[in-house]
């Protein structure tokens, strides 16, 4: 079933909609959950939760691009799960790709409260780099693959992956401190 | 906001990075110009050296050796250079790959397809040291008178010396008492049992002169020299070496005459090892005891047109001193040697070709020979003759007043020659008719070089000479196909009349011709088939050559003329044979012609190869030796 008539479930409050979600993107979704909990249970309960996060926002919402849509909902259940569960017990050995994402922001908690200007931001960070390492860094700090897993889809060798993530950490700092988005 | 959302921001990134960074797409990158470029000028260099290395053409000119001009060997070197130098057999690399790949994709060649035993007892010498004056008796069917030939086998009056596998035997002739004296290792002097090996013993009996071939020590190695050595054996309980002499190469042969030793070796320039810088790859080495030395320019003979890398070599060194008295190597020559008395000659061998009117090619077989005088203090060439034809071996030579006579196999072979790219004939020519053979004899003058006479094609056709020999105005030939064979004689008294008579065709055919005297002619061969042996005595009657009579079995023996023992006085006939049977024994064998009848005298066992086994006759008793094995018979009571 194509997206348009899936979302024409949801305006029209058919649960078939959530069978029919999940269906289509319910592995997508899954990979997305499982790649920052790192465990089946949860990311079954991830994506249980992502059905219900899509049933409650759609309507309004009307997605042009349903697939995204799911996985944006998807990866924000995943982050506040993933910081709920791991808030006492970091595991300092494996360093996560939220934890590496830490690095760009400044040690103190900032005030950012311009959703649209963070956006932006964003965005215009990303158009400034080039395909590869913008895929990377997506890949990484999005998808939150793992180093190894991003090496061999891109047959890329590890360390220089882990290199251009490094390198993009720091102008992404200094993109958003140049932007304004940390005072 | 919070440190801790900020990972959630990062969900604000529009759908298309998303899209773009989904792990379900593949990834195709755009390469950059550089990286294009940098690949891009590797493909064309790549390309450019690949068609370089593809169709530069193969360089077919020797390389230059002008470097070489002040050497006293630059015309040979010029020569060499030329004949040693391989012409590539394609025009590139790529010739040669796509040859390649047609051979292997089609899977086959182009290429046409075609007693009283006396045991052998620990030697003992009950002498006082210092043996008795000796008279050198001859033991060997030399085949000029003369011109002594070495063998494994000489004797005085007093003492039987016989070259057993790596040892040099000494007996006493004494009858039933014959003892084995002394036996000198050769070991000793570096001589190895493999190695080729045999001897003459001089007139005093004092000296035994040792000719052998030192072979390489690893098998690839071309690296053998030819060794005379000269032993101290008045006293043989205790032998000594006196002399020694070395040439690098190959023997072929030797002979004693005048006191001088002439010495017959083949050198090789190998094509792949020569090195102009190093002359010991193409130019023999004689060391005379105080290193090795190449041989001077001035003895090295080369013609116009050098048909191969080989040099005859022969060296005249005295007897005694084994001082080297001259040399002459002749390149290009090297096929079979015959000594006279006082000339060598020696036999070159190639083919003529007639181009003939259906696009076919005639191939004649052709010998050139060249005459060497050795009489005087040094080599002189006297010049060559050609003749049809290819010489057997040296028994199908003589010189004899002053003509040289001479047995050849004719053939000719028709092919339509295939060409490769550069022009040249094809060794994968397309043979159309058979090898047509015949025997042809000629005469040549000696002062001249003219022949004089000559019976062409005197065999059946298809025929070819398998033995020869020649007894002053008369000559003899067997020629064959497989095993029927005429024996033919010629009456050369008057050249412009040669007169020829023969057997017809019979049974077997003669691998040696043996003169017995009083007209009678002896030939040792096969019979029916391989497996068989047969003597036969034939005599010229009034209207051609009858077989007197035969001694047959079935049993091998030896090609080897020197195996055989000849004594013409007695008419006694001795070989070494196997017999075909379960025992496979091997034995010696007397045979006695009477006039009437071949009978046999004697036959004992004896261990060894037939062609080392060796006989002699000595005052009513038969000596035979084999390896590490004698025997003594009485023949006549």
């Amino acid at each position: 079933m194509d997206d348009e008539r899936i979302v024409m479930l949801y305006w029209d409050r058919n649960e078939n909609a959530i069978s029919e979600t999940a269906t289509k993107y319910g592995k997508y979704c899954y990979s997305i959950a499982y790649n920052i909990l790192r465990s089946h249970e949860e990311s079954e309960e991830c994506i249980n939760d992502t059905w219900n996060g899509a049933w409650n926002t759609i309507p309004p919402e009307r997605p042009t691009k349903l697939q995204y849509f799911l996985a944006r909902i998807t990866r924000n259940i995943a982050i506040d799960r993933y910081r709920h569960d791991n808030a006492q017990k970091r595991d300092t050995k494996k360093q996560s790709a939220i934890e590496e994402y830490w690095e760009c922001v400044p040690s103190n908690d900032v005030s950012m409260d311009d959703e649209l200007a963070l956006k932006q931001a964003i965005d215009s960070f990303l158009e400034s780099l080039d395909a590869q390492t913008r895929i990377i860094f997506m890949r990484r700090y999005w998808y939150s693959m793992s180093v190894k897993e991003i090496a061999r889809g891109m047959r890329i060798s590890e360390g220089h992956i882990s290199v251009i993530l490094h390198r993009t950490r720091s102008k992404f700092k200094d993109h958003l401190t140049k932007k304004g988005i940390f005072i | 906001m919070k440190k801790k959302n900020w990972y959630r921001s990062l969900s604000l990134a529009d759908d298309k990075y998303v899209a773009e960074a989904d792990p379900n797409n593949a990834i195709k990158f755009k390469r950059s110009k550089v990286y294009v470029s940098i690949m891009a000028a590797c493909a064309c260099f790549a390309l450019l050296f690949c068609n370089l290395w593809l169709f530069i053409p193969f360089n077919t000119d020797p390389p230059d050796v002008s470097q070489y001009a002040d050497s006293e060997y630059y015309g040979l070197i010029q020569k060499l250079n030329v004949l040693t130098f391989e012409q590539p057999k394609y025009k590139n690399n790529a010739q040669r790959i796509w040859r390649s790949l047609q051979n292997f994709s089609f899977g086959f060649s182009k290429a046409e397809s075609d007693a009283m035993d006396i045991g052998n007892s620990s030697p003992t010498y009950s002498g006082d040291g210092e043996a008795p004056t000796s008279t050198y008796q001859e033991t060997t069917d030399n085949q000029v008178e003369g011109v002594i030939e070495a063998d494994l086998i000489k004797r005085s009056d007093t003492h039987i010396y016989y070259l057993d596998k790596g040892y040099l035997r000494v007996f006493s002739i004494d009858k039933e008492n014959t003892k084995d004296i002394a036996r000198y290792d050769l070991n000793q002097l570096n001589i190895a049992d493999n190695e080729q090996c045999e001897f003459y013993l001089s007139s005093d009996c004092k000296t035994v002169t040792l000719v052998t071939v030192k072979l390489p020590s690893h098998h690839n190695s071309t690296d053998r020299y030819v060794r005379v050595i000269s032993l101290d054996v008045s006293d043989p309980r205790n032998i000594v070496k006196k002399e020694e002499f070395s040439i690098t190469g190959n023997y072929m042969s030797s002979r004693i005459t005048n006191g001088s030793i002439l010495l017959l070796t083949e050198f090789v320039v190998n094509k792949q090892t020569i090195d102009f810088d190093d002359e010991t790859t193409f130019i023999p080495q004689i060391d005379e005891g105080n290193g090795p030395r190449s041989l001077p320019a001035s003895s090295i003979v080369y013609p116009d047109n050098l048909f191969n890398t080989r040099y005859t070599v022969v060296i005249k060194l005295d007897e005694k001193t084994l001082d080297l008295k001259g040399t002459a190597a002749y390149l290009s020559y090297s096929e079979d040697v015959y000594v006279s008395e006082s000339h060598v000659f020696l036999t070159n061998m190639f083919a003529d070709k007639i181009e003939n009117s259906n696009g076919t090619v005639t191939r004649n077989t052709m010998t050139e020979i060249s005459c060497l005088s050795y009489g005087g203090d040094s080599f002189e060439r006297k010049g060559s003759a050609t003749v049809r034809g290819y010489v057997k071996d040296k028994w199908s030579m003589d010189e004899y007043n002053g003509i040289l006579r001479v047995f050849t196999t004719t053939n000719a072979t028709t092919v339509r020659e295939r060409m490769d790219n550069d022009g040249n004939a094809s060794s994968m020519s397309l043979k159309v008719a058979g090898v047509n053979s015949n025997a042809s004899l000629y005469c040549i003058d000696l002062s001249t070089f003219e022949t004089v006479a000559s019976v062409i094609d005197f065999a059946p056709f298809g025929d070819d000479i398998r033995s020869a020999r020649f007894d002053k105005n008369t000559a003899y030939a067997c020629t064959a196909i497989e095993v029927t064979d005429p024996v033919f004689f010629f009456d050369l008294s008057d050249l412009n009349n040669i007169t020829v008579k023969d057997t017809g065709t019979i049974e077997g055919f003669s691998t040696s011709l043996i003169n017995l005297g009083n007209g009678y002619l002896l030939g040792i061969g096969r019979e029916s088939n391989s497996r068989s042996f047969k003597v036969e005595v034939y005599e010229e009657t009034e209207n051609g050559v009858r077989s007197v009579c035969s001694y047959k079995r079935k049993a091998s023996y030896s090609d080897d003329y020197k195996s055989y023992y000849v004594d013409r006085q007695n008419q006694l006939i001795g070989v070494g044979i196997v017999d075909y049977n379960y025992s496979d024994s091997s034995r010696y064998i007397l045979l006695h012609f009477d006039g009437y009848e071949l009978s046999k005298l004697v036959e004992v066992p004896l261990l060894g190869n037939t062609g080392n086994m060796r006989g002699v006759y000595i005052d009513g008793y038969m000596y035979m030796f084999g390896q590490n094995d004698f025997k003594v018979t009485k023949v006549f009571n």
